[in-house]
């Protein structure tokens, strides 16, 4: 480059004043692009810090959660089973903001202006976006369930999205009557964490063993079949023997409705009182994915190589709300799924080397006192699909030691995922 | 600290063949591939359950992820995870996790 004078340097300026010297100040910030994500759970957290951290501060990262603190629904059946405090399972986003020079913001996301590629906040202001990443977990759909409702999950929580809703459980089962009944209304498929609800049994069994021993625990299933069935019946049978009662469709005959009020199940067969109760219904994508256009029915399909919504290519969507193949709804899926969007939109952003992706899950479930069982898989983009290359599961006779271990490991697993999201 | 010892077993009984051959592997591609296995095993810190690799021999860690591809090291997630590895894949998480500082 010529070395300049100061008449040639104005002149340069004069001619450029009108968009140029204007947009002066703002020049170095408008050339970064922009990533916002909606979300700050085990999709979006890991998303936003994965950008923010592999790009060097390339990437320009918004991470829009409401909640200041994140309570995470995995472990939270931990922390209803007495294994564990509730502050245990909160965790803050200053060091995502901090670390990696995240811009935080905690709001509401409302919905998505997706010609104009700009987030609404319910508070009015915008958020505008290159890449936009949605990770908005499950909305309970409260009408599929008849009787129940957003009123009724005080009488009986749903406690499918942690937080308050898990404290409240908790409180409700200690303090059943003397051999009293524990009614769980499952939910059908597809839903978040299919061995979940069954782990809260054991969870429930735990406190009831030792606070109320004769009270009993029935569960009301739409579904035939349920995740590690044969692993929590046999730790059923073994530490909570005669305590709990799984019923599946072909012996209830249907579930017809719940009445908070009343605290009864109606059921084809009979109908239940309940003392405590729990009802998870069906589930949805979290609304910001309506709000976006990009959900098929409740749910997002996406690209099974980079997770991008098939909607909307400048849309990705991690975690519970996307239609993800063979993976499960779980944590694990979404922090898994959140590196391979991660690593697509980098390459897109900056130009930077995008890999194959590839894809894992492991469930961990508490059964008992180091009694700890896992399912999980590997995968990888299918022809149409992600799909599953390898699985695992326990079995079941197991030696006890082997239980240790596999709670173990899911103590450690906990402390390493939540130190990939948030720190 | 059982698979530590499992390790040093392994090592000693395939030293033979190792010939202290340097490993190598493209970094890079080992940071990308880590990112599946730092849900679990995080970069720093001892968690109970899980064994610190963050800093491990570069040829330790190719021996045992074979020996876990293998089935010769029974966990079945790690079965699973070095199964799907091959060669290439292990020399490059090997040489990341190598240039990692042990805690």
């Amino acid at each position: 480059m010529t070395s300049m004078n100061r008449r040639h340097f104005s002149a340069l300026f004069a001619g450029t004043a009108a968009t140029g010297l204007l947009a002066a100040p703002n020049i170095a910030r408008a050339a970064k692009p922009r990533v916002v994500v909606v979300g700050g759970g085990a999709g979006g957290a890991t998303a936003a810090r994965y950008l923010a951290k592999d790009s060097g501060g390339a990437i320009d990262v918004t991470l829009i959660e409401a909640s200041k603190r994140y309570y995470t629904c995995f472990f939270s059946n931990l922390y209803l089973g007495g294994y564990r405090g509730y502050d245990s399972i909160g965790h803050g986003y200053e060091t995502l903001a901090f670390n990696h020079g995240i811009n935080v913001v905690h709001e509401w996301a409302a919905s998505v202006d997706t010609a104009g590629k700009k987030v609404m906040l319910a508070s009015g202001a915008s958020v505008p976006y290159d890449k936009l990443v949605l990770s908005p977990g499950i909305d309970i759909k409260y009408d599929s369930v008849e009787g129940y409702s957003v009123e009724a999950q005080d009488a009986m929580p749903h406690a499918w999205k942690s937080g308050t809703q898990v404290q409240l459980l908790k409180a409700q089962v200690e303090a059943m009557k003397e051999g009293g009944t524990f009614v769980m209304v499952a939910p059908p498929n597809p839903y978040r964490c299919p061995p979940g609800p069954y782990e809260r049994v054991s969870m429930i069994a735990k406190i009831l063993k030792a606070k109320n021993p004769t009270a009993k625990i029935i569960v009301l299933d739409p579904k035939e079949k349920f995740s590690k069935q044969a692993l929590f019946q046999e730790g059923w049978q073994k530490h909570y023997t005669g305590m709990v009662e799984w019923l599946g469709p072909d012996v209830h005959g249907g579930i017809k409705s719940v009445n908070p009020e009343t605290m009864e199940i109606v059921t084809d067969l009979d109908t239940f009182k309940a003392d405590a109760a729990t009802v998870i219904p069906a589930q949805k994508a979290g609304s910001i994915a309506f709000a976006a256009g990009v959900t098929e029915g409740d749910w997002v399909p996406i690209d099974q190589a980079t997770m991008a919504a098939k909607a909307n290519a400048d849309i990705y969507v991690l975690g519970d709300a996307s239609v993800a193949g063979d993976m499960p709804k779980s944590g694990f899926s979404a922090n898994s799924q959140a590196k391979v969007a991660a690593n697509a939109i980098r390459g897109e952003l900056t130009g930077s080397k995008v890999f194959p992706a590839r894809y894992a899950n492991t469930c961990w479930s508490l059964i008992y006192d180091n009694d700890g069982v896992k399912v999980g898989a590997s995968y990888q983009p299918g022809a149409e699909k992600i799909e599953s290359v390898d699985t695992f599961i326990s079995q079941t006779g197991e030696s006890s030691e082997l239980r240790k271990t596999t709670y173990e490991e899911s103590e450690g697993w906990y402390t390493s995922i939540t130190t990939d999201m948030f720190s | 600290m059982k698979a530590v010892a499992l390790a040093a077993c392994l090592l000693a009984a395939t030293s033979a063949s190792i010939h202290a051959e340097q490993v190598t592997g493209d970094i890079e591609y080992g940071q990308y591939l880590s990112s599946e296995c730092v849900a679990c095993h995080a970069d720093s810190g001892h968690n109970p359950g899980i064994p610190q690799i963050a800093g491990m021999d570069a040829a330790g860690m190719v021996s045992i992820l074979t020996a876990y591809k293998n089935k010769e090291l029974v966990n079945p997630t790690m079965q699973t995870i070095a199964g799907r590895l091959d060669a290439e894949q292990m020399a490059a998480l090997a040489v990341y996790y190598a240039s990692l500082k042990a805690d």
